[in-house]
């Protein structure tokens, strides 16, 4: 703008068929405005040769004479303007087509001067304020242009309504967003297009519209919003008041889409409250190991004790066992009720030595001597050291083709013992013992049911602990044993029981193929 | 029938010595006390023992130290341990040392007082060869030796009169027209487990002899002239031998363990 504040000769093209015309027109702008410059005229008295011109020439402003030779009415103007939309443009009118003139005002002329009734100064500023006019015209083109570029490059939704709720703006960001062209919506009411079904989601959204138009703005919120195709989609929303000085002219609605956003926040949400629960389940398994640790430490010391304790008492035993061996030999002839008495020390040593041997069991750590045993003479042999006794029946159940077991038979002898007699111990009464086997996946599960008393739930839990016996005599060391032998061996131990009913003690042992 | 013995007892528990020596001692046998393994050694120099029963875990010297310090002096006595520990790393390297066998405490009394009864008191060795030289001569050293001999020189009955005395037989293989090799069949018939060393003078056909005598069971085999000290050592060796079979007979395992 400061550019044309300066001093300088502005270039005038006349094009004009009449000489006469032509010649007045000259004159009155060489008269005119010599203080700013003057002006510089070509003439042409054809549109064509106007034309030519202008291709080559850059001009500040063009009159022109709708009538020419060449060229008649409006066609004339629309021409110039096809060739130089830039350059302002004054119609050159008779009285007698005025109307004319106006009419190419309305198409984009800037102006349009009545031949005759134009003095030299009227042309001058006739032809400044054209080209002022002009100028200002591609500044308000460009400014528009700017800003539509502005909301077309918004990732957003920019959507603007009039004060009757209608769209006026639409962009690109909100194609996208709502799945709607501009041609679609610009004329009609928002809230319809981007709400759902839901009565009161509508109301809610005309609701802040009409707060926006009554001047208050609606900072952002989260909300859910709906796509062309009715898919909900959430969004941050936001409302501004537009206005136009102090009136108030409409709405600005912006709309962002959080999908991604939310998915990220929800993917974080269960990510810590996984890590949550990962940390808790960490902490239950260190918790764990840390009991099975100061479980095990127990159990080792309780070994070394009831290893040291049954060596001491072994001495002991001895010599009591030597002694009373001693009396009843040289007390042969004595009375009934002493040879009682002796008899009655010397199972009691047996006893105390049994009681001893266990915990010397328990805290033997022999490596298990492992090798293939046929699961028969597993069960033969137990048979043969602890037949039944009256009242107890013995059942044995096996498929023929067992695999031989892979385990050390002294150890499993031991165990199988241990549990043949626990069963034997549950029946005081009698009933049946059931030894059976099965193979189970590359194992062999042998079990000794009884058809005694049961375990209590209680007991249950606590069963194969050391030190824990519900027998009045004995000292909990068994089921521990066969536990931690069983192990040794690479099996399981396993119980069922109902009360009143009877227990199973299972133990799967492994074969060759599976221990290998 | 079988004479009591000379027992020598080993144990740092004094009442376990004391009543053990006073089971023997009631049933005849006789018996010295030793409570640590240098005692039971000055025991073993100065008494005429036929056995000696030690505990394994004792102060200073173990049991396993004072078998392998008798075997190098006296290898004939019969060696017995005894521990209170079930599962004693000492226990196998005891019986790798020469002790017959391993007791846990508290002893099952019955079956050792079986055994020992069934012990001889000296063992008795039957030659059975158609020389009666060589039968003196090998006869006179023998009993130097302690063995009671028998000497056969008559073929006939032999293995019965072997399987009523002897608990060893040295056996020509050339034997007064009869083959010596069909005796040891007969023998092994009658006695399956007794020991019978085989000689020959034939130096020819040494080795077709021993390798039949062996596939019918000879516990040796020895080449005449006889080297004194050979045949020594295996009559001890089968000596050990015909003991285990009677300890097991009468205990059992040679590592009686308690069943739990």
């Amino acid at each position: 703008m400061s550019e044309n504040m300066k001093p300088s000769i502005i270039d005038v093209l006349l094009i004009e068929d009449s000489p006469d015309d032509a010649f007045f027109i000259r004159e009155m702008l060489s008269r005119a405005d010599e203080a700013r410059g003057g002006f510089r005229l070509t003439h042409a008295d054809r549109l064509s040769a106007g034309l030519a011109h202008l291709a080559e020439h850059s001009l500040d402003v063009v009159l022109l004479d709708l009538g020419l030779p060449d060229s008649h009415g409006l066609k004339t103007f629309g021409k110039i303007l096809a060739q130089a939309a830039s350059v302002p443009v004054i119609v050159l009118s008779g009285l007698d087509d005025e109307a004319l003139a106006v009419e190419a005002v309305g198409q984009g002329a800037q102006d349009y001067l009545v031949k005759g009734n134009v003095d030299s100064n009227l042309l001058a500023r006739a032809v400044h304020h054209a080209i002022e006019r002009k100028r200002l015209e591609k500044e308000v083109e460009e400014r528009r242009r700017y800003l539509e570029s502005v909301l077309a490059c918004a990732p957003d939704a920019i959507v603007t309504l009039d004060t009757n709720h209608r769209v006026l703006e639409w962009n690109r960001g909100a194609e996208a967003l709502f799945g709607y062209s501009a041609r679609e919506t610009i004329g009609r009411d928002l809230d319809p297009l981007v709400t759902g079904s839901d009565v009161d989601e509508r109301r809610e959204a005309s609701g802040l519209t009409r707060r926006v138009l009554a001047g208050r703005s609606i900072p952002p919120f989260e909300t859910v919003r709906y796509r062309k195709d009715g898919t909900p989609v959430d969004v941050v929303a936001a409302g501004s008041p537009i206005r136009v000085g102090d009136e108030l002219a409409g709405v600005v609605a912006v709309y962002t889409d959080i999908t991604e956003r939310k998915r990220a926040r929800e993917a974080l949400k269960r990510y810590s409250e996984r890590l949550e629960e990962m940390v808790e389940e960490r902490t239950k398994e260190l918790r764990d190991a840390q009991e099975q640790l100061v479980r095990r430490e127990k159990l080792a010391v309780l070994g070394q004790l009831a290893g040291g304790v049954g060596h001491e008492l072994r001495n002991p035993l001895g010599v009591i066992s030597n002694a009373v061996y001693f009396l009843q030999m040289t007390l042969a002839d004595a009375d009934e009720a002493t040879r009682e008495y002796l008899e009655l020390i010397h199972a009691e040593v047996h006893n105390a030595t049994r009681i001893v041997s266990g915990l010397l069991d328990y805290a033997r750590t022999r490596p298990a001597d492992r090798q293939e045993v046929p699961v028969a003479a597993l069960v033969a042999d137990v048979l043969d050291r602890h037949p039944p006794p009256e009242g107890v029946r013995v059942v044995t159940e096996a498929p023929a083709a067992l695999p031989p077991v892979f385990v050390d038979p002294a150890q499993i002898g031991l165990v199988q013992g241990n549990l043949v007699v626990n069963a034997y111990q549950a029946m005081p009464e009698g009933g049946i013992l059931t030894i059976s086997a099965q193979t189970e996946d590359r194992q062999v599960a042998l079990s000794v049911a009884d058809t005694g008393c049961g375990i209590s739930s209680e007991n249950m839990k606590r069963l194969f602990e050391p030190l824990y016996t519900t027998k009045a005599r004995g000292i909990g060391l068994g089921l521990a044993i066969c536990k931690n032998l069983v192990e040794a061996n690479g099996g399981r131990i396993r119980v069922q029981s109902r009360e009143g009913e009877g227990s199973t003690f299972s133990i799967t042992l492994p074969t060759m193929e599976a221990a290998s | 029938v079988s004479d009591a013995l000379s027992i020598l007892i080993v144990d740092d528990d004094r009442m376990m010595a004391k009543t053990l020596q006073d089971i023997l001692r009631v049933n005849g046998h006789r018996t010295e006390v030793a409570h640590s393994g240098p005692e039971a050694l000055e025991k073993v120099g100065q008494h005429h023992l036929d056995c000696v029963l030690s505990d394994i875990r004792m102060p200073g010297i173990s049991g396993v130290e004072l078998v392998r310090a008798i075997m190098a002096e006296r290898s004939d006595l019969l060696l017995i341990l005894m521990t209170a520990y079930s599962a004693d790393s000492l226990v196998e390297e005891g019986l790798e040392e020469g002790a017959l066998a391993v007791l846990s405490k508290p002893l099952n009394i019955s079956p050792l007082l079986a055994f020992f009864s069934s012990v001889p008191r000296e063992h008795c060795v039957a030659i059975v060869d158609d020389d009666p030289q060589f039968c003196k001569t090998l006869g006179d050293i023998l009993q130097a030796q302690g063995f009671q001999v028998v000497q056969i020189t008559d073929p006939h009955g032999v293995a019965e009169r072997v399987e009523e005395h002897a608990e060893i037989v040295i056996l020509d293989v050339k034997f007064n027209g009869i083959s010596g090799l069909d005796v040891l069949r007969e023998i092994r018939e009658l006695r399956p487990d007794l020991p019978v060393i085989v000689v020959t003078g034939h130096k020819d056909d040494l080795e077709i002899t021993v390798q039949r005598a062996t596939d019918i069971g000879a516990f040796a085999s020895l080449l005449k002239p006889i080297a004194v000290e050979q045949l020594l050592d295996l009559l001890d060796q089968a000596c050990r031998q015909e003991l285990t079979r009677l300890w097991q007979r009468s205990v059992g395992s040679r590592h009686a363990i308690h069943a739990s």
